[in-house]
């Protein structure tokens, strides 16, 4: 029977073979087939949300539709495609009727973007990749429908302006010149107003300033100065959109943080401009900020490399300079805890005490750290005052006062090493005194 | 022998179950649905060393489509046995994204080393230096059909695309600025005049063929690379009008005939144009035609009016760095 059995699995694994194509797919197959793949449905859920949230509906849905097709129970994504679907068709229309509207009032540019977010949320969507193309994707083409009568010269005088333009209806309909037209036939002709023929070296000077705006409209900063650079300075109105569009740029490079730049687009505003005053104290609010940021970025550094007193001092400095700053009070706490630490490892007390005294009430290791330092004082305190009760019983007077003092540094409340350092002097005096 | 016989019809019920359970979570919701969909991505899992572009080369078949999956995943580094997501389609047509639409740049480089000290000359060295910061960032290179898929709403682009054009047929432009662009592996189009070709100085047409192997796309700046806005003195209209179409149509053919495929972009001369030289060049075959005003180029620019964004020596690198630092712009009325 065994050869039976061998022959079967054989036949199974070749079976799988079949299905997979080769031997690579079936080792990728074992590797990463359904269920590995049925394993990372967790996973896909979280993309998938993490791609709505991010309002990219049509990857998400294409996550959840890939988290039904890897795992048995397609329920909760079934529901989640419906879901997505439903969000996706209703917003699509809304932008779509917006633009519609928008275009009603005038308002092109944003009708134009209410068609772009419509298609955004669906590409596929038809009306609103229709009105991009008719109403903001120029094509050099214009179509005209022939009417009885119509020859090439008649058609030029009607679109071109010129009768002369004639040759071009021909030329680009491969038409004879003097043919009568089939009503109801469709002709292409230039987009193009020809009615007057260019003269020659006649420059026809492009509306720099309307460029300017469009551009402006479109957000595309930089381009819109390059344009309206070329326009005539003198225009009262160039000037002013050359103004805005400093302002703009300025604003733009104080986002980003380039604030020499902003300060360059600034300077290039007349002061009294509408919006100068407001960026500039944004400007100079912004440099306090990145100034604080970097002193504060040092200190970091600083503290990173375990230079703990140093530091403290720059978030301290950085805290006199800015009080209300907190990332400068926590840096400064952090520090003034890790010095007392390190002086506390090194057995040196007396300095972790000194430092942990304006420690933050709120740092609870730091306060740990105080009461550990305090009860240590008070222990050493007790061991040198006693040190200084040898040293007086084996009448040495000044080791006993240098011992009592210790202790007294340690514990500035131990009042009897206060009161045997008096005693103690005042015999010295008296034993100095006898002749 | 009846119970190894029982044992052994358990084996192979056991075998059968396992194969139908291997098979069964693909297979399930196959019938449920009869109506086409967009092809849903592929998921496998990354292997040691794997990155977008040896992803794209397993499963696109093309590496270069690693930005693909690099965006798709949201992320470029992969550790082995994670699940990485194989895009089969684009996903962001036209550059739209939630917080705007994606334009791309396209750049005009004239003569670069050139022995004239014309205005857009530019140096090798600041050519270098630009290609490398290029390459550094991790832009693609495109082709214009690339841009024009991109246009007709059909394509996607990585996020961080430029088209890299120049208006020349100089030798120099070949000496100069060819080897840098290979070797940062960035492909160019390059617009000829093609009467001047094979001229002292130019290019001759075995050069233009072996760039158009190498994957440089060659486009038609017009016979003489002469404005078609000029109009000489005296001359009628028609005329003038017949000139601007054989100027067109004959360089078109001569490109066509030396490399044996369609021209399909075309550079206005000097960079000028008007709507009626646009349409002649769409009646003539052009896909699509480049200008030579500033500015980057969103989906539904017009695609014979592409605007193009001159680099000269006047161009430092870090200005060069702002201009194709990429950019979601316009606000979608969100």
């Amino acid at each position: 029977m065994k050869p039976l059995e061998a022959a079967l699995a054989g036949i199974v694994l070749l079976c799988l073979c079949g299905c997979a194509g080769s031997f690579e797919p079936v080792s990728s197959f074992f590797r990463s087939g359904p269920w590995w793949q049925a394993a990372q449905a967790d996973e896909l859920r979280v993309r998938a949300r993490k791609w709505e949230a991010r309002n990219e509906l049509g990857m998400a849905i294409e996550h959840w539709r890939l988290v039904q097709r890897i795992t048995a129970d397609g329920g909760e994504a079934g529901r989640e495609i419906s879901r997505l679907q439903k969000t996706i068709a209703d917003a699509a229309k809304t932008h779509y009727q917006k633009g519609i509207t928008a275009l009603g009032k005038n308002k092109s540019v944003a009708a134009r973007n209410y068609f772009l977010a419509a298609l955004q949320v669906n590409p596929g969507y038809e009306p609103a990749l229709k009105q991009i193309r008719r109403r903001f994707s120029p094509f050099p083409f214009t179509v005209y429908q022939c009417v009885a009568g119509d020859r090439p010269a008649t058609v030029a005088d009607k679109m071109l302006g010129d009768r002369q333009m004639a040759f071009i209806v021909t030329w680009f309909n491969h038409l004879p010149e003097d043919r009568d037209l089939t009503p109801g036939s469709v002709l292409i002709l230039p987009k193009w107003k020809g009615t007057a023929p260019p003269k020659p070296r006649e420059k026809q000077a492009p509306n720099w300033l309307a460029e300017a705006r469009n551009r402006l409209a479109e957000n595309d900063l930089e381009g819109a100065l390059a344009v309206a650079r070329e326009a005539d300075a003198s225009d009262p109105d160039v000037q002013e959109l050359i103004h805005t569009l400093h302002l703009r740029l300025a604003a733009q490079r104080i986002d980003a943080l380039e604030l020499a730049e902003a300060g360059k687009f600034l300077a290039a505003v007349p002061d009294g401009f509408e919006g100068k005053q407001e960026l500039a104290a944004d400007l100079v609010a912004t440099r306090q900020h990145k100034a604080v940021e970097r002193d504060l970025g040092r200190a970091r550094e600083l503290f990173d490399q375990g230079l703990y007193a140093q530091s403290l001092d720059q978030s301290e400095a950085l805290l006199n300079r800015v009080p209300d700053s907190r990332h400068a009070a926590e840096l400064a706490a952090e520090s003034r805890y890790r010095l007392a630490l390190d002086h506390y490892d090194h057995q040196r007390y007396l300095s972790a005490r000194a430092v942990l005294v304006d420690m933050e009430i709120g740092h609870a290791a730091g306060a740990a750290l105080k009461e550990t330092v305090h009860a240590r004082l008070i222990d050493l305190a007790q061991f040198h005052y006693r040190n200084g009760v040898k040293h007086f019983i084996n009448e040495d007077l000044q080791k006993a006062i240098a011992e009592w003092e210790t202790a007294l540094a340690c514990d500035p409340n131990h009042a009897k090493a206060r009161e045997n350092i008096a005693n103690a002097r005042r015999l010295q005096q008296k034993l100095e005194a006898l002749p | 022998m009846s119970s190894r016989c029982i044992r052994f019809l358990g084996k192979l019920s056991l075998a059968l179950v396992l194969a139908s359970g291997l098979l069964m979570p693909q297979t399930v919701h196959a019938s449920e649905s009869r109506a086409p969909r967009p092809p849903l991505p592929h998921l496998v899992r990354a292997r040691l060393g794997d990155t977008p572009a040896t992803l794209a080369q397993r499963y696109l078949k093309d590496a270069s489509k690693g930005w693909m999956i690099a965006e798709y995943n949201d992320k470029s580094d992969f550790s082995p046995g994670e699940a990485v997501l194989i895009p089969k389609r684009a996903f962001r047509l036209g550059g739209l994204h939630p917080d705007g639409i994606q334009t791309v740049p396209v750049l005009v480089y004239g003569e670069i080393g050139g022995d004239s000290r014309q205005e857009q000359d530019l140096s090798p060295k600041d050519f270098r230096a630009q290609m490398k910061w290029l390459a550094v960032h991790g832009f693609v290179a495109l082709t214009p059909q690339q841009l024009v898929d991109f246009m007709a709403f059909s394509g996607q682009l990585p996020y961080q695309a430029v088209l890299i054009t120049a208006d020349t047929e100089s030798q120099s432009f070949y000496k100069q600025a060819v080897p840098t662009l290979r070797e940062f592996g960035l492909t160019a189009t390059i617009f000829i005049a093609a009467g001047k070709v094979g001229r002292k100085d130019t290019m001759t047409w075995d050069q233009i063929r072996q760039l158009h192997r190498e994957g440089f796309s060659i486009g038609c700046r017009g016979r003489n690379g002469r404005s078609l806005l000029r109009q000489k003195r005296g001359q009628s209209f028609q005329a003038n009008f017949n000139w601007i179409a054989s100027e067109l149509h004959q360089a078109k053919q001569e490109i066509e005939a030396e490399l044996g495929q369609p021209c399909r972009y075309l550079a206005y001369p000097e960079g000028r144009s008007n709507g009626l030289i646009a349409a002649t060049a769409a009646k003539l075959g052009f896909s699509a035609a480049f200008n030579r005003l500033p500015g980057s180029t969103p989906f539904f620019a017009d695609r014979f009016a592409i605007h193009r964004t001159r680099i000269d020596h006047s161009m430092k690198t870090a200005q060069f760095g702002k201009l194709l630092t990429p950019k979601i712009a316009m606000d979608l009325n969100r």
